[in-house]
């Protein structure tokens, strides 16, 4: 497996992307990922990868509730640590145990970007956590990474729900008064 | 977050309602939504009878303004006085007018900003 298909490497670069996304547009760019990872132009529907699971769901509950902006982000880190305890137990479903380290991987990543570092300096927090023999070197990672961004398309949408909460704000306000 | 629901009661103003909803993650203004019609529907908080709740209301827009008087002494948002609407003096407003200008004039600029 060459260093462009370790799953480790197409987890740092769909990462990048979702984050260059939120420095770009705001957060609100990413719910529409978050919440149809699988739909055509999600940053999540590149690469078969990264739609297996535990990973997917792990990454897409921390981004969800750092969305919702009612979770600390030292709250978020209580989580994180409890979902990568509880996924890393062995017979997880049943079957094998998630991989540690990619789990690690993806929230060494997205917790310094939590922090407010860039988005290519919180991808190098994960890149040390991927093993030796599949780690690429800093200007290996850096190319891909360059190299996804030039493909990415470029947009920034609000996902829109099917509720009319314009329409329940006018209905409550109403409620108000007597 | 709590604070806020009870902000949005408590002002009754479904122009500034919507347009903090819109500025939220399409989740966080359906949570909100959904917690501000199940706490405080049908519920009128100028109702002398709701007292203890008027003053939930109260706390919520002095915890607000605390807030936009730190990010003010931060440089991150403008003195109350230069904004437009307070040509009469920012002291002369209440708690709630002062509210109502930091967020109207706000509002418009949070999409780019983190939940």
């Amino acid at each position: 497996m060459s260093t462009r298909e370790s799953q480790y490497v197409a987890w740092l670069i769909c990462l990048h992307g979702l984050m260059d996304k939120v420095r770009r547009h705001g957060w609100l760019a990413i719910e529409e990922d978050v919440e149809s990872p699988g739909s055509p132009g999600s940053s999540f529907s590149g690469d078969p990868v990264l739609m297996r699971q535990p990973y997917l769901d792990f990454t897409r509950d921390l981004l969800r509730l750092r969305l919702t902006g009612y979770v600390e982000d030292a709250m978020l880190s209580t989580y994180a640590q409890q979902a990568i305890a509880t996924l890393s137990r062995r017979n997880w479903l049943g079957q094998r145990p998630a991989d540690p380290l990619l789990i690690n991987m993806i929230w060494s990543t997205l917790h310094a970007f939590f922090e407010g570092l860039p988005p290519a300096v919180a991808c190098e927090f994960g890149r040390q956590v991927i093993p030796l023999s599949k780690r690429p070197d800093h200007g290996t990672l850096e190319f891909l990474l360059a190299e996804a961004r030039q493909r990415a398309p470029t947009q920034a949408q609000h996902a829109s729900g099917e509720r009319d909460l314009d329409a329940e704000a006018d209905a409550f306000i109403r409620s108000l008064s007597p | 977050m709590v604070h806020a629901v009870s902000l949005f009661w408590f002002l009754k103003d479904g122009a500034l309602l919507k347009r903090i909803l819109a500025n939220l993650s399409g989740r966080a203004a359906l949570i909100t939504m959904d917690e501000l019609t199940e706490k405080w529907a049908g519920i009128d908080p100028d109702d002398p009878d709701r007292g203890g709740e008027r003053q939930t209301g109260m706390d919520a827009v002095a915890t607000v303004l605390a807030t936009c008087q730190r990010l003010t002494a931060c440089g991150e948002l403008p003195e109350l006085a230069d904004l437009p609407g307070s040509q009469n003096g920012a002291a002369a407003l209440t708690d709630e007018e002062k509210l109502a200008l930091i967020l109207g004039d706000g509002a418009s600029t949070q999409q780019e900003q983190q939940p």
